[in-house]
């Protein structure tokens, strides 16, 4: 019985349940999208009180950087899910 | 900007170079015209001053004093104006002599070298412009020198052949009036040597011309001097003229010794002999020689008498010689009778011989044919007897065959009857014994039934255990214990061992979830699937997005319904899996295609496994069951 109880966490911890597969690569893909989005955004802040006098659009523009690179990684993400040759791998 | 640079630079440089240039040229002109001499001056400039003065036509009254005037003035003219000139002619002359001169010495200096030493004039000739004709006329003209000389000689030598010429058809008609001294033959023996010839022809042509004996030894005394003489080269000469005129003066004392000749020559045509021939030969040399001598009358009377004596010996070896041959003509006729007569005995004797010889062969080889037709008779009976022996023998050897085989098959009979008999009652023996040991293991087995009765029972109640630890719990546990408790009964029963070998170890291990738990993912894993349903092959991001928005406003569908999408799959094992179908549950989830698949495909392998252990447990009871019934 002991044996059992200790084989059951170490089994969930390392293997997600084949279910929770898509709500795992949305979790990843929201918070990278939050992550690189915002991190675009501060370059675009930094670049426009440096380099061009406060103006609205480098800001803009650093946050469709980090938001595009975002939504790019989670797009190949789920496009390679899919497929059971990498997932074999990814094992 | 180059080119106008250009331009003008090239102006720059190329007009002073012209300008210099045809200066340079019309004050080359004008030295070469002063060096030349008097001619430009005469053609261009005295003319114009002459003429200028066209004051002739005044002066032309006194044309005397003014024509001598001109030419003072062409005269005075030149020496004017070439005043620097004289030097320069005159150093050029210089140069030109010494030049003619240097080159005058080297060339001669050169060609004398040439002359003496070879090896400068390969040199001289090959490298020197008109090296080699000067050498080659030089040394043409040096062999001229010495060649007049040469011609002169050899024109005499010429001179004398043109002597020679005419005796060539002269000797024939001598020949006719020497018929019976037949010189000829001496001569010819003589012609082998050079000198002789000659003297021969010299004899030839005094004897026609002057028939004359003194004149021909002179002639044949001349000969042997130039004979002499050759051998001394180029003084020889002189002293055969010198010595002619004393032969000439000579003739009349030598008459005694000229006799002597001829009287030789006679005798030596005489002797046919090549022994006597020679003798004469060598003699008449003796005698030409002593005849050169100025004082030959001395021995004139010695060689006389020699020369009978030689006569005589001729003529001793000629008498010989016929004798000789006469002896030899007799002996050989005689020979001649001798073998014709034994060559007729040895005929006919071979003839006796040779009719006895076949009388005594034909007898032989009669006696030889009946001999080879008895032994070829005597060898016919002894093969006939012979193949009648083998057939015969053939014959008794099959009839031993027949008998032995007839042998076998009868102790084959034997044996076989025999064999019968005794299996007969020796099968009889075995079944007896047989019987007995059938019961023995009845008796035996009865107690091993019991066993295997009791082990049934035991196993059966393991798979009990096994059964109840797996459905009868809500928490999937654990249940090697149990199992290994039904190995151990089973002990080696294949099946047995089989069934537990294809449950998943992670299975007995783990345990297994009961069926409402595997009811309750299932409704879980289905909304997921659900979300998941609207998906295209490869989607993006974006379609993931649309399909999770879009599931949640699609219509629910029957259980009943047929087709082959998601929702309709899920539904169908659903209604499944409410009815207890687990199986077919499984099989309907695994039709799934794609992320749908990939989704559910944990619980699809959760429910395998509970299949799995499901069906292994029910072949270990049917085997188990079926163990009690074989024990009967």
């Amino acid at each position: 019985m002991a044996d059992s109880s200790e084989s059951r966490p170490v089994a969930r911890a390392t293997k997600p349940v084949s279910e929770a597969l898509l709500n795992e690569k949305w979790d990843r893909a929201i918070s990278s999208m939050i992550i690189k989005s915002s991190l675009g955004l501060s370059f675009g802040v930094v670049f426009s009180v440096l380099l061009f006098k406060r103006r609205a659009w480098p800001a803009w523009v650093g946050l469709g950087f980090g938001a595009g690179r975002a939504w790019e990684e989670a797009d190949s993400s789920f496009r390679r899910g899919d497929s059971p040759i990498t997932q074999a791998l990814r094992r | 900007m180059l080119r106008s640079s250009f331009a003008p630079s090239r102006q720059l440089l190329s007009s002073p170079i012209r300008q210099r240039v045809p200066s340079q040229w019309l004050s080359k002109a004008g030295a070469s015209s002063r060096l030349s001499g008097q001619r430009f001056f005469a053609d261009s400039k005295p003319p114009t001053s002459s003429p200028t003065p066209a004051t002739p036509s005044s002066e032309s009254t006194i044309p005397h004093e003014n024509i001598p005037k001109p030419s003072e003035q062409d005269t005075k003219t030149p020496e004017s104006a070439p005043a620097p000139a004289p030097r320069k002619r005159g150093s050029f002359r210089r140069f030109l002599l010494y030049l003619i001169l240097t080159s005058g010495f080297a060339y001669g200096g050169s060609i004398f070298l040439a002359l003496k030493s070879d090896n400068f004039h390969d040199f001289f000739t090959e490298y020197v412009p008109y090296g080699e004709e000067c050498v080659l006329y030089f040394e043409e003209r040096d062999f001229y020198r010495r060649f007049p000389n040469a011609s002169r000689h050899s024109n005499r030598i010429v001179a004398a052949p043109r002597e020679e010429g005419k005796p060539v058809t002269i000797p024939s008609k001598s020949g006719l009036s020497w018929k019976v001294t037949g010189e000829e033959e001496s001569g010819s023996d003589v012609s082998k040597s050079g000198p002789h010839m000659s003297a021969k022809a010299h004899e030839g042509s005094t004897k026609t011309e002057a028939a004359n004996p003194e004149q021909r030894t002179a002639a044949v005394t001349k000969a042997k001097e130039q004979k002499a003489a050759k051998t001394e080269a180029k003084s020889a000469p002189k002293e055969e003229k010198k010595e002619e005129k004393p032969v000439s003066l000579d003739e009349p004392r030598k008459p005694a010794v000229t006799t002597l000749n001829n009287i030789e020559f006679l005798k030596s045509q005489e002797g046919d002999e090549s022994v006597v021939q020679e003798l004469v030969k060598t003699f008449n040399d003796i005698v030409t020689v002593i005849s050169a001598d100025e004082n030959a009358g001395k021995y004139s009377a010695p060689v006389a008498k020699a020369k009978e004596e030689l006569q005589k010996i001729g003529e001793k070896i000629s008498a010989i010689r016929s004798e000789a041959s006469q002896a030899a003509q007799d002996e050989l006729n005689k020979a001649h009778a001798t073998f014709d007569e034994s060559a007729k005995e040895l005929v006919r004797r071979f003839e006796e011989v040779r009719s006895s010889d076949i009388a005594s062969f034909r007898e032989e080889f009669e006696s030889e044919r009946e001999k080879l037709a008895l032994a070829y008779q005597d060898k016919i009976k002894v093969e006939l007897q012979r193949a009648q022996d083998l057939a015969e023998q053939r014959l008794k050897n099959e009839l031993v065959e027949q008998a032995i085989e007839l042998n076998r098959k009868y102790v084959h009979e034997v044996k076989d009857l025999v064999e019968r008999e005794r299996e007969g009652r020796l099968s009889k023996l075995n079944e007896l014994t047989a019987n007995i040991t059938e019961l023995e293991k009845l008796t035996t087995g009865w107690s091993n039934v019991i066993d295997t009765n009791l082990k049934t029972q035991q196993l059966q109640v393991a798979v009990d255990a096994v059964r109840s630890v797996v459905e009868r719990t809500e928490i999937p546990r654990p249940f090697v214990r149990e199992l290994v408790a039904v190995k151990e009964l089973a002990a080696d029963d294949p099946v047995v061992d089989a069934a537990i070998a294809s449950i998943n170890p992670t299975a007995y291990q783990r345990g297994i979830p009961s069926t409402a738990m595997i009811v309750e993912r299932f409704r879980r894993v289905a909304s997921e699937v659900r979300k998941a349903s609207l998906l295209p092959e490869d989607a993006g991001i974006a379609s993931h997005a649309a399909s999770m928005v879009l599931s949640k406003v699609m219509f629910k569908k029957d259980a009943l319904a047929d087709g082959d999408d998601v929702e309709s799959i899920l539904v169908r094992t659903e209604s499944l899996l409410e009815e207890g179908q687990v199986d077919a549950a499984a099989r309907e989830m695994n039709g799934l295609q794609g992320w749908a698949k990939i989704l559910s495909k944990d619980w699809l392998a959760d429910v395998r496994r509970v299949l799995e252990v499901k069906q292994a447990l029910e072949v270990i009871e049917t085997e188990a069951r079926l163990q009690c019934l074989r024990v009967e």
